[in-house]
């Protein structure tokens, strides 16, 4: 593992910036952060707390390009996230190679998924897919949970829960007990 | 108590995709979403056609090279949860 290959593995990925793998990034207590990015309070097990909202407009092509002079000062999450694939990368738990392929892998199962919520939903085809899986789940909450609606869009349903379950595997951390 | 000559199929309102040799599956009844262990995911695909619980233990031991108290104290609680989950169902 080297640092350049590091950065390789980010700068061919992008998914914790562009809204395939989260909706929001933290905002650190007392930060201040620029207003150019969406921010928010969110909920999390009844407690507050401030995020900004995911895709990042200052990634292009998996590159941030937050360091150009007109720009704001980047949020201190950008530089201190390191998703699990990366984490792995560094024990050497994982070879560049095969970071590069999980990437890819993950990014045809996320385009897959996007397509098929497309296909059905089109009023979401603007959002992320991290955004259209929740937009779902809140259809499905909507719809009571009913079994008919599971049944009527359970191969969306079950392709944007495979999807959960592969983010979470390789690349969502877990937090600490 | 769960009886070995009892036979068992997989349950049809189950919904399933597979990743990269993993098995997800969704109920559409309860809504409940499972991500399957390579024994689950064994014991799913042995099902493809109904089969006895001492027919899945014998195949389970040969492939994973089980002793019997690991098929009563592993394998079985493990089949007696996906039969209370109602991913596999039993045949009257």
């Amino acid at each position: 593992m080297n640092l350049a290959s590091q950065n390789n593995i980010c700068i061919q990925c992008g998914l914790c910036c562009n809204g395939t793998l989260f909706n929001w990034a933290n905002i650190e207590p007392n930060e201040v952060i620029d207003e150019l990015f969406p921010t928010e309070i969110i909920k999390i097990d009844k407690r507050e707390k401030s995020v900004f909202s995911l895709p990042c407009q200052f990634l292009n092509n998996c590159v941030c390009t937050i360091y150009t002079s007109e720009s704001p000062k980047r949020p201190l999450i950008c530089a201190k996230f390191k998703c699990k694939l990366l984490q792995k990368y560094e024990a050497n738990q994982i070879t560049y190679s095969e970071s590069i392929t999980l990437i890819k892998k993950t990014k045809e199962l996320s385009q897959k998924n996007d397509d098929l919520i497309n296909d059905t939903f089109p009023e979401l085809k603007e959002l992320s897919t991290s955004k259209k899986i929740k937009a779902l789940k809140n259809k499905l909450e909507i719809a009571n949970n009913q079994a008919e609606f599971r049944k009527q869009f359970g191969k969306i349903l079950l392709s944007s829960f495979t999807f959960e379950h592969w983010r979470k595997k390789y690349f969502v951390v877990n937090k600490k007990m | 108590m769960i009886e070995k000559n009892q036979i068992l199929y997989r349950n049809s309102e189950i919904l399933v995709n597979d990743i990269d040799g993993e098995t997800v599956m969704m109920s559409i009844e309860n809504g409940t979403y499972y991500g399957m262990n390579p024994t689950g995911n064994y014991i799913w695909n042995l099902l493809q056609e109904e089969k006895s619980i001492e027919d899945l233990l014998v195949k389970l031991a040969n492939t994973y090279n089980l002793s019997d108290d690991q098929c009563q104290n592993e394998v079985l609680p493990f089949i007696q949860t996906m039969i209370d989950e109602k991913i596999l169902l039993k045949k009257d």
